[in-house]
């Protein structure tokens, strides 16, 4: 056929799919619905590749039913779907993952440098794959143009660049991907035009597909009895309709490899998840997908058989090519066309789809943190989307290109399926942290870590290296005798594993290491606080409500925050929100639309303080039924559950001091009466008989519960450090120097900030704690007549506070060992608690100045009242870091 | 209001509750689907014997492969028309 009109006829079929998806994308922005849960199955059939379209019959041909555990895998998987998808889909909803990357970041407490290294292993795993596709479209343009003898397909490596099919089936088709999935940004990293082109490319293929099977089985073979019988009667062709010898391992090995596959590569990731619109798309996918695959794998052994009988020996012709090589041998010139287009169509979709998949990950899991964090000038410009699509649109070239240098270099000699298989086995690495992470809370960054970089490693030494020593890249001796002649090590039998087809041993090996570091190091470490949450919220995603990210948010961070506030109180909650941002000292401006990540936050901070169904109720009920009055709800909320708290510790407060401290007071007057009564009752002696046993027991009773008594007067002061609780840390020294000065007679100078101190809870009272200590130190030890307590913000370091505590007392030598002071020790452990440092400045006969130093302990609005140093400003997000 | 423009966009998927029984119920199809393509029961299928014309074994994994797809789909249909 002349080359033209195939290229002609191509290209139409390009911007066909192209209009279908233009005109997908004008729906979806206009707001209308683009396509139901069958546009969305169909859409995952983009899984049906070249490698479908023209290596399963390749695949049959040689070895039969071998073929089939790619599809059969899929089939169980998505069985499994509405629970193991609609996990990650759900996920992924909520938290807006747009990638494979993302997710495994995400999951592992969003670690930067696991979404790296998914990022890269997914670029590399799939670059065989995008190879595949190269080839198969390469090898059958040759072929159905005339240009290569129909005996010989797929020999391209003699030929210099310029004259390669493949390279310009590369050009055009990253061409086409950059016009397709990057026009525009999305923030959900939709592409609903794509999808229908997907939806649409994938029926085009399958009825291409069936037409040249019926027209193989009943036009040229008279119908499947006359097929298989022509067949049976052949002892070459026979072995087919069996197992061969050790088949059965590979036909399970395949089966498990692709139920991970089909989940894992990045464009079945970035059709099944990212593009999900409703979770209840799933139930018609788990079923339609499926049954996608068994239409489409129907004519396989059929047309394999066909072409067995019509072109004989396995040597004359590629059974990759059978599918276009049939009808051409008839005659059939449309149905040749068809058949070429129907396979283009099935590259198309893969290489589009795939490789926008991957240019997201790389863009956003890969360059973009690489340069946000270093101070490039990109870091500051307002407006990212420019150069984000610059990254995707590179991103996609170099893939396509990375696809067809292996393709030349590595691919030539291979079957299509072996090609792909090796694909395979390098997404399945990502299993253990996937699923790991969907269904076992104890996963750990660093095993995830470890684990990933094992299985890739192994991968790379089992599979990856043996195509490049097959393609003349690597000395063969390497497969044969083993690096440096260790033939344990042989890539193709490693640690003498050889039983097994070098894919199966590949995955076993690589699976085995990386699973056994995932699990190992994750149970020698440790879970952070913040992992821990994660993994909860990931593994128990299905529990709670499902729906669109659950809230649509028009409330304003402003807005969001004061709710939280009511709950949680300023300090906490400009805590939270600083972690949230990860920005020690960001501005959040109060204006700025809260997203929906913000809400659910805020929602989980809410739950902590008031419970998950209190929380709820808080934004539910309020937000489903708004004519009800909210702002009585929130107010009567508002109040029962704080006032209800309180309430329940000044409790506990009272009752403890009333009845529990009474009686421990009772006790120790009690004890003090009986070792006087002892004393008198034993006239003989003279005095008091500490040795005696009974004085000495007596003794140690009563320091027993005088200790018990002052432990528990310190513990109902932390259930009801009224003042601090209440007004904060400066009222709550002020007062008690109030009542130290009027108890013991001394005159104390109180030097706080009127404005409360923004600070959380727990570091207020440690710095309560340091003050009383102090003073009481003050008052005690150095018979001080005059103290004077600071307490201040550094003016010189944003976010310091100071506290000062100066008397004119005795002093003392503040290095000398006090054995039994434990109160310094005490003070200086505090404030180490809060990173800061204690300094006593004193000396015998002097007086004594106490300071804490506290940095980075004073946030929010606070900081600008007390000190004029502004926090920040002028500074880039690059510069906050 | 803080509140106010929270707005409510979609109830729980399909207005059901999670612990339905369809999960359990897939699970077990695609549990019985790995047995069905485990090379035990497959060997039993691996003789030479034809069904009109077509291999034993391709006719066993083709029907077995047909026969999960159709309890996946049933499955679906019937909890879908339950839930009326």
């Amino acid at each position: 056929m002349r080359t033209w009109i195939v290229v002609v006829v191509s290209a139409g079929y390009l911007a066909l799919l192209f209009a279908v998806a233009l005109y997908g994308q004008r729906r979806a922005d206009a707001g209308r619905k683009v396509g139901g849960g069958t546009i969305y199955a169909l859409s995952l059939c983009v899984y049906a590749t070249t490698w479908t379209y023209y290596g399963s019959v390749g695949l049959a041909a040689r070895s039969g039913a071998a073929f089939l555990p790619i599809f059969l895998g899929p089939t169980l998987m998505f069985a499994l779907g509405w629970v193991v998808l609609r996990k990650i889909v759900r996920i992924c909803r909520q938290r807006r993952i747009t990638s494979l990357a993302d997710f495994v970041s995400a999951r592992y407490g969003n670690s930067v440098s696991l979404g790296a290294l998914v990022a890269v292993m997914a670029v590399v795993g799939v670059v065989p794959y995008i190879a595949l596709q190269l080839k198969a479209v390469s090898s059958t343009f040759e072929l159905i143009t005339g240009h290569l003898a129909i005996t010989s397909a797929g020999s391209a490596g003699g030929v210099s660049p310029v004259r390669d099919t493949g390279l310009y089936v590369a050009l055009v088709l990253a061409a086409f991907t950059i016009l397709f999935g990057t026009r525009h940004l999305d923030v959900a990293e939709r592409h609903e035009g794509m999808i229908l082109a997907i939806a649409f490319e994938a029926v085009v293929k399958l009825v291409i597909f069936l037409a040249v099977g019926y027209f193989v089985v009943v036009e040229m073979f008279g119908g499947f009895r006359h097929l298989f019988a022509q067949a049976a009667a052949n002892p070459r062709i026979t072995p087919l309709f069996t197992f061969g010898h050790g088949e059965y391992g590979t036909f399970a090995w395949l089966t498990v490899l692709s139920m991970l596959a089909v989940l894992l590569l990045p464009r079945q990731w970035q059709v099944t998840v990212v593009e999900n619109k409703e979770e209840r798309h799933l139930r018609r996918a788990v079923w339609l997908f499926p049954l996608y695959l068994l239409a489409i794998n129907v004519f396989v052994l059929p047309i394999a058989l066909g072409g067995l009988l019509k072109f004989g020996g396995a040597s004359a012709v590629n059974p990759d090519t059978y599918v276009l090589a049939l009808p051409t041998a008839a005659g059939q010139r449309a149905l040749s066309l068809a058949v070429f287009i129907g396979g283009l169509s099935a590259a198309t979709g893969m290489i589009i789809v795939e490789t926008i998949a991957l240019s997201t990950m790389v863009s956003n899991s890969l360059v973009m943190p690489l340069l946000l964090r270093g101070r490039s000038r990109l870091a500051r410009r307002p407006d990212l989307t420019g150069p984000i699509l610059g990254i995707r649109r590179t991103a996609i070239v170099v893939i396509v290109f990375l696809g067809y240098a292996y393709f030349r270099l590595a691919a030539q000699g291979t079957e299509l399926v072996d090609i792909g298989l090796v694909s395979f086995v390098a997404v399945a690495q990502f299993a253990p942290a996937v699923l790991g992470g969907l269904f076992w809370k104890g996963g750990t960054r660093n095993g995830t870590f470890v684990g990933l970089v094992a299985g890739f490693a192994v991968w790379i030494y089992t599979l990856l290296l043996p195509t490049f020593a097959h393609a003349g890249l690597l000395p063969l001796s390497l497969l044969r005798d083993g690096p440096f002649g260790v033939s344990m090590l042989r890539p193709t039998a490693l640690f003498g594993l050889s039983g097994m087809d070098d894919v199966s041993r590949a995955m076993f090996l690589s699976l085995f290491f990386n699973i056994a570091g995932y699990v190992a190091v994750s149970l020698a470490g440790r879970l952070s606080p913040a992992q821990r949450s994660e993994a909860v919220q990931f593994v128990d995603v299905l529990a709670g409500p499902a729906g669109e990210g659950r809230w649509r948010v028009r409330a304003s961070v402003g807005e969001l925050r004061a709710l939280a506030e009511r709950f949680l109180g300023p300090a906490a909650v400009g805590k939270a929100l600083r972690a949230y941002y990860q920005e020690p000292n960001t501005d959040i401006s109060a204006a700025a639309l809260a997203d929906l990540e913000l809400v659910q936050y805020v929602e989980s901070l809410l739950a902590g303080s008031v419970g998950t169904a209190c929380a709820r109720l808080v934004v539910g009920s309020v937000v489903e039924e708004e004519q009800l009055g909210p702002d009585e709800l929130m107010t009567i909320l508002d109040e029962a559950s704080h006032a209800a708290a309180l309430e329940e510790r000044n409790r506990l407060a009272r009752e403890l001091h009333d009845s529990v401290s009474q009686a421990l007071f009772s006790m120790t007057l009690h004890t003090r009466a009986l070792e006087l009564a002892v004393q008198q009752q034993d006239p003989d002696r003279q005095g008091p008989d500490p040795q005696g046993p009974i004085g000495r027991n007596l003794a140690e009773l009563r320091n027993l519960t005088q200790n018990a008594l002052t432990e528990m007067r310190a513990l109902i002061f932390q259930l009801r450090p009224a003042t601090l609780h209440e007004e904060g840390l400066a009222a709550a020294v002020r007062q008690h120097a109030n009542a130290v000065a009027a108890k013991e007679g001394l005159n104390i100078d109180v030097d706080v900030p009127e404005d409360p101190l923004r600070l959380d809870e727990r570091a207020e009272q440690e710095l309560f704690r340091i003050a009383q200590e102090a003073v009481q130190n003050s008052v005690k030890h150095a018979r001080a007549q005059h103290l004077s307590i600071r307490l201040a913000a550094d003016p010189e370091a944003t976010g310091t506070l100071i506290i000062e505590v100066t008397d004119d007392g005795i002093g003392f030598q503040p290095d000398a060992p006090r054995p039994g002071h434990l109160g310094l020790d005490g003070m200086r452990e505090r404030a180490e608690r809060l990173g800061g440092q204690l300094t006593v400045d004193s000396s015998p006969g002097t007086a004594t100045t106490v300071r804490a130093v506290l940095p980075g302990i004073l946030r929010g609005r606070a900081v600008t009242v007390t000190s004029p140093a502004d926090p920040g400003q002028d500074r880039g997000p690059a510069a906050r870091r | 209001m803080v509140v106010a423009g929270l707005k409510r966009v979609s109830a729980m998927a399909d207005g059901q509750p999670d612990g339905d029984r369809l999960g359990p119920r897939l699970v077990a199809v695609a549990v019985l689907g790995l047995a069905l393509f485990a090379p035990p029961l497959v060997s039993l299928f691996d003789r030479k014997m034809r069904v009109l014309g077509v291999p034993v074994l391709w006719v066993y994994l083709f029907g077995t492969w047909a026969l999960v797809i159709g309890l996946v789909a049933v499955i679906n249909w019937s909890s879908r028309r339950a839930r009326g």
